[in-house]
């Protein structure tokens, strides 16, 4: 990615957190961009990040102007922490924009359990976590479906892990669009992402994945009506956090995608500035194709059993279960929006 | 064979790794050992695995995409990483490969896990001739 030259210096302040990038900043731009950001937060953001944030802003279709959040920071294609709109009739979708780890996210578990009964057993309970929630390179879920079981993954999402007894129902409640996103179509998906997702339903994942088991703290609660609304009951309580996605059948998608769209742009006379931001425009086949796929693997990531948006955790659950929790007892284990 | 370099200033959370080679088959079978190295040590790994990969693109970087795409593919399906490649890179566009790999499956008992890729990036990424043989940059997203 080349760095143009004065696009931070072309930075405008239009209220004490916003500031803006103009149209006229660099050919192509058919939007201004805007970024959110305190001063100091301004100052610490990376050359990369003005050259995708108005990368993105040349995008077709682009409405009102292209965004970037507190946290941006150097992405593929899209800055991190970069929002876009597009006009769903004439404008165009880009794995980039979406990502590929697609519908990545963190999830908190609530817990009845306290601080000294978990520390007290903390080696034996990490044991157990790494024997129930497989995690690193080459690990295997505990999950075996055939093809046409994970294709009802793809269409019913967090619903599926329901009907199979992976998760309460009333889990749902706590789930964007209760873990199910609409338009998923498993036959846009690859049969070389079907095969990596298969083998890796229930895992963590590693890189920026992780689980934590997490302590309320003294002084942490700023905010006592949303904390008792969430179920945090005060210091000492046991949560549960993790990060993860749709893991490799994501990045499957986007990989698959990214190649289709970089060969297909020129029939729709589209170019970009950056590989990283191939796209293709939304009504296109191609585009309602990925789409489609992208929904799936949207769907999967919020079944992942030990994952983020997973509605039953259940290698989490399986380790503090057998470890700290009487029989049969769910200690409260909820999960929280 | 070539080298291959681990760049730290290129991309903070993920890896970019620039390789050389002093042929094009030298160059894509330098970036199979890199690829490997990054995911695990592989003095640790039994080589008890071997494969027959054929792939073709129109473009010759996509050509390199594809090949480590697919060293991190058999990594997902098959738990199984190949440090050691033998290829032939044929045709003028199309572009085609035939490798024989060697290699073997994970064993978290016994291989010394490293980084988990999940895809090849087109950040940066670049093939390109140069004097005295090939030259790559890969992102790749972990």
């Amino acid at each position: 990615m080349k760095i143009t030259e004065g696009l931070r210096g072309a930075v405008q302040r239009v209220d004490d957190c916003i500031w803006e990038i103009p149209a006229r900043a660099k050919a192509g731009m058919l939007v201004p961009a805007r970024l959110y950001a305190s001063g100091p937060l301004l100052e610490q953001m990376d050359d990369g990040v003005f050259e995708q944030v108005t990368n993105v802003a040349c995008l077709p279709g682009i409405v009102r102007a292209s965004l970037c959040m507190p946290d941006g920071h150097w992405g593929y294609g899209f800055p991190i922490g970069g929002v876009a709109a597009f006009r769903a009739d004439s404008g165009v979708i880009s794995p980039g924009g979406i990502g590929f780890d697609i519908n990545c996210g963190m999830r908190l578990i609530r817990t009845d359990l306290r601080e000294g009964e978990v520390r007290a057993r903390l080696q034996e309970l990490i044991g157990a976590l790494f024997g129930s929630v497989p995690a690193g390179v080459g690990a295997k879920g505990f999950v075996r479906l055939s093809g046409s079981e994970f294709k009802r993954v793809m269409v019913e999402g967090a619903g599926w892990c329901v009907t199979r007894g992976y998760a309460w129902p009333e889990d749902l409640a706590h789930i964007e669009g209760r873990g199910c996103l609409p338009g998923a179509d498993p036959e846009a998906v690859s049969p070389r992402a079907l095969e990596r997702g298969m083998e890796q339903l229930g895992t963590l994942g590693s890189g920026n994945h992780y689980l934590e088991i997490q302590v309320v703290r003294e002084g942490a609660i700023h905010d006592e009506r949303v904390a008792r609304v969430l179920g945090v009951d005060g210091p000492g309580q046991i949560f549960v956090m993790l990060h993860c996605g749709s893991r490799g059948f994501g990045h499957q998608v986007g990989t698959d995608y990214l190649k289709i769209f970089d060969r297909a742009m020129p029939q729709y006379g589209i170019s970009v500035r950056d590989r990283e931001l191939a796209c293709a425009p939304f009504r296109s086949k191609e585009g309602q194709a990925y789409f489609g796929a992208m929904t799936a693997a949207a769907n999967t990531a919020f079944r992942q059993p030990a994952g983020d948006h997973a509605p039953d955790p259940g290698g989490v659950l399986q380790g503090l279960r057998s470890r700290c929790a009487r029989p049969g007892a769910r200690r409260g284990l909820r999960r929280l929006p | 064979m070539g080298r291959y370099t681990f760049l730290e200033d290129v991309a903070l959370a993920d890896c970019a790794v620039d390789i050389e080679g002093q042929s094009l088959d030298d160059l894509f079978e330098t970036a199979a050992a890199a690829i490997a190295r990054l995911m695990v040590d592989p003095a640790t790994l039994a080589i008890t695995a071997e494969r027959a990969i054929t792939l073709e693109a129109s473009e010759l970087d996509m050509l390199l995409y594809d090949w480590l795409s697919e060293m991190i593919f058999l990594k997902d399906r098959d738990s199984q990483v190949f440090p050691h490649a033998r290829v032939r890179v044929t045709g003028d566009g199309p572009y085609r490969l035939a490798a024989d790999v060697q290699g073997g499956t994970i064993d978290p008992g016994r291989t010394a896990l490293g980084a988990d890729p999940k895809a090849v990036t087109l950040h940066q990424f670049a093939l390109e001739p140069v004097d005295g043989g090939w030259r790559a940059r890969v992102v790749i997203d972990i």
